[in-house]
């Protein structure tokens, strides 16, 4: 450290010393900071760069690192396209189910799992924790072909119940820390003061845990919104894709070559549901991800 | 809790003595005893029919020869003849020689970058601090198909800007290089888009528990006169520990089943030198363009995947467990 480089001045107090040295070397630190800061938001920079330029000066042969010109046309040409908006609709309409469904059974059964001592519970905990470890692959080789044999082969219900393999299982999970988060006092109370105990779920615990419900849904929009996957075998007609589709059958089709600008501007339209999520529940997600949610 | 019996028993808190109060659901009476299992019921259901189902399905799929001609020729049932196959075949060794790298090389990076990262974090001044978590915010929100799409947009061969800042940083050999000839190179650029991805995650997590260690003990270990790094050998490292095992086996498994970093970058069509065993099994079991749908074969692989995975998980629930029971 620069203490036993530098030799510093023989009459400056211990203390003044040591301030001095955290000062500079804390100064050093934020440098070093900024500079990650600056490499890991290069491509999110890139990205909103590429979508906004004019599409004519992506193909120079230096690309402009700061913003010459607003243009809007490519995420004109992104919105403007039929299939985009059919496959937003089908985004949110299998999302939005599997998150509802999610939540609705998986409630019922966190509060079980946080509330009642019975025979069997530490089994039904290992059962909805390994559950989740499953990797999707090997779930959906045979989901693919039940799907099939129910006639829901590139449905948006076939494709509702197979995201609820994996909504379902991390919604229990993270919604019982929510209710065992509430306090039990609070139920004692509830009952002596007369309730009965539908009603002291449906007053105490249902309200308390409000917050975890919306904070679960989120995430569970977020892992849903985004899967790629197993939409990718199951939904292959053209009317029944997702947006995650759309981005990639966009990314790769011929018609759409060197198209990046379109490309970087899908990306955006398709991101941005998440991202606001994300940032207005950021605290949640670390919470729920180190409490045992395991899909990222 | 149940948890108690899976925890080492050393490390375990004594059940907290509670058994005198009332249970206000789970009391005794025959009707309470059942509730617990009604509201479980739906749930079981649920599971049972979408991964139970479908999981026993796999291993009969896996004990059988089925592909798309198997409508006309039945599925006769072969044993572990596919199994064995697996087993003779070079690609799937070279698969699994290749998934251990890639995930291997991810996972030491990201939790190395990560722990860095997060020691950072708690030394930069608010402000920094700020900036960074901001940064961190957004790139975590981004969906991998986005980020991959975003990647290849960077690493582009003719207007990408990374060969250009290379080649005008003076590696001129980079000047329209592409990235993706070389699969070997072309799963960098896939490590780089996981590694991104993790960053803020690990990052932000690891430097939340860097937070919880008691100020006082990092001032005494000052005071003692220990290093820098005999500090965070002996106080930060022991403190820090369980929620490292937890993050390190999540990024275990996150990086072993990584797809679209790898299957999006190819544009859907990732040669066989780009073949980890996720994409392999995906592409025998689905991809009829390679004139190799067999979902048998895929089956068989993805069992073995589910079984190597198991190692992991077995370890994860224990730590999860451990943790939730000491707390």
């Amino acid at each position: 450290m620069s203490a036993v480089t530098t030799p510093a001045p023989a009459l400056a107090p211990k203390r003044n010393r040591g301030a001095v040295r955290r000062r500079r070397a804390t100064f050093g630190w934020n440098i070093l900071g900024l500079v990650i800061a600056a490499v890991m938001g290069f491509p999110v920079y890139w990205l909103l760069l590429t979508a906004t330029e004019p599409t004519r000066y992506l193909q120079g042969t230096t690309p402009n690192f700061l913003p010459k010109a607003f243009s809007f046309s490519s995420f004109s040409e992104v919105i403007h396209d039929p299939q985009f908006t059919q496959d937003l609709t089908n985004s949110l309409i299998i999302t939005a189910s599997c998150v509802v469904f999610s939540l609705v059974v998986g409630f019922l059964a966190a509060l079980a799992l946080a509330r009642f001592r019975f025979k069997g519970k530490g089994l039904a905990i290992i059962i909805v924790m390994g559950v989740q470890m499953v990797p999707l692959i090997a779930l959906l080789f045979p989901l693919n072909d039940m799907l099939a044999k129910l006639h829901l082969s590139d449905s948006l219900i076939g494709a509702t119940i197979a995201y609820i393999a994996f909504t379902a299982p991390f919604t229990v999970w993270t919604l019982r820390t929510f209710i065992a988060n509430v306090p039990r006092e609070l139920d004692e109370a509830a009952l002596v003061d007369g309730c009965t105990r539908f009603q002291t779920f449906y007053k105490v615990i249902l309200p308390l845990t409000l917050p975890g419900l919306v904070a679960t849904g989120v995430f569970g929009w977020i892992q849903a919104w985004n899967e790629f996957l197993m939409a990718n075998i199951l939904l292959t007609d053209n009317s029944k894709q997702t947006v995650q589709l759309y981005l990639v059958t966009f990314g790769n089709s011929p018609t759409h070559g060197a198209d990046w600008g379109g490309l970087m501007a899908a990306s955006l339209l398709v991101s941005l549901p998440v991202v606001i999520l994300f940032l207005i529940f950021q605290r949640w997600m670390a919470a729920g991800l180190t409490a045992g949610a395991v899909k990222g | 809790m149940s948890a108690l019996e899976l925890g080492d028993p050393p490390r375990v808190a004594a059940p907290r003595p509670q058994p005198r109060r009332r249970r206000i659901f789970g009391g005794a009476g025959r009707q309470a005893g059942l509730t617990p299992y009604l509201l479980l019921l739906p749930t079981g259901l649920v599971l049972a029919a979408i991964i139970g189902y479908p999981l026993v399905q796999l291993v009969i799929m896996s004990l059988e020869k089925s592909g798309t001609s198997s409508q006309f020729t039945g599925t006769p049932f072969v044993g572990f003849a596919e199994y064995g196959k697996v087993f003779g075949d070079s690609v799937f060794w070279s698969s699994v020689e290749r998934t251990i790298i890639f995930a291997g090389a991810n996972v030491i990076l990201s939790i190395l970058f990560g722990l860095g990262i997060a020691l950072l974090l708690n030394r930069v001044s608010r402000t920094v601090k700020l900036i960074m978590t901001v940064v961190f915010m957004f790139v975590w929100s981004v969906p991998t198909t986005v980020s991959t799409e975003l990647f290849r947009w960077l690493f582009d061969a003719q207007y990408g800007v990374v060969d250009y800042v290379l080649s005008q940083l003076g590696m001129t050999s980079y000047a329209q290089h592409d990235w993706f000839a070389d699969p070997n190179q072309g799963l960098q650029v896939s490590s780089f888009i996981v590694i991104w991805g993790a960053i803020p995650f690990l990052a932000v997590t690891l430097s939340a528990g860097l937070a919880q260690i008691p100020k006082e003990l990092l001032e005494a270990a000052r005071v003692d006169g220990a290093s820098a790094w005999q500090a965070f050998r002996s106080v930060v490292y022991p403190f820090l520990k369980p929620l490292l095992i937890i993050v390190t086996t999540l990024s275990v498994i996150w990086d072993t089943g990584v797809f679209n970093q790898i299957y999006i970058l190819r544009q859907t069509h990732p040669e066989p030198g780009y073949y980890t065993l996720g994409i392999y099994s995906y592409v025998k079991a689905f991809a009829t363009i390679y004139g190799s749908d067999n979902f048998s074969y895929g089956a068989a692989m993805a069992i073995i995947m589910v079984l190597l995975m198991a190692v992991f998980m077995i370890g994860y629930i224990r730590q999860l467990l451990r943790i939730g029971s000491e707390s």
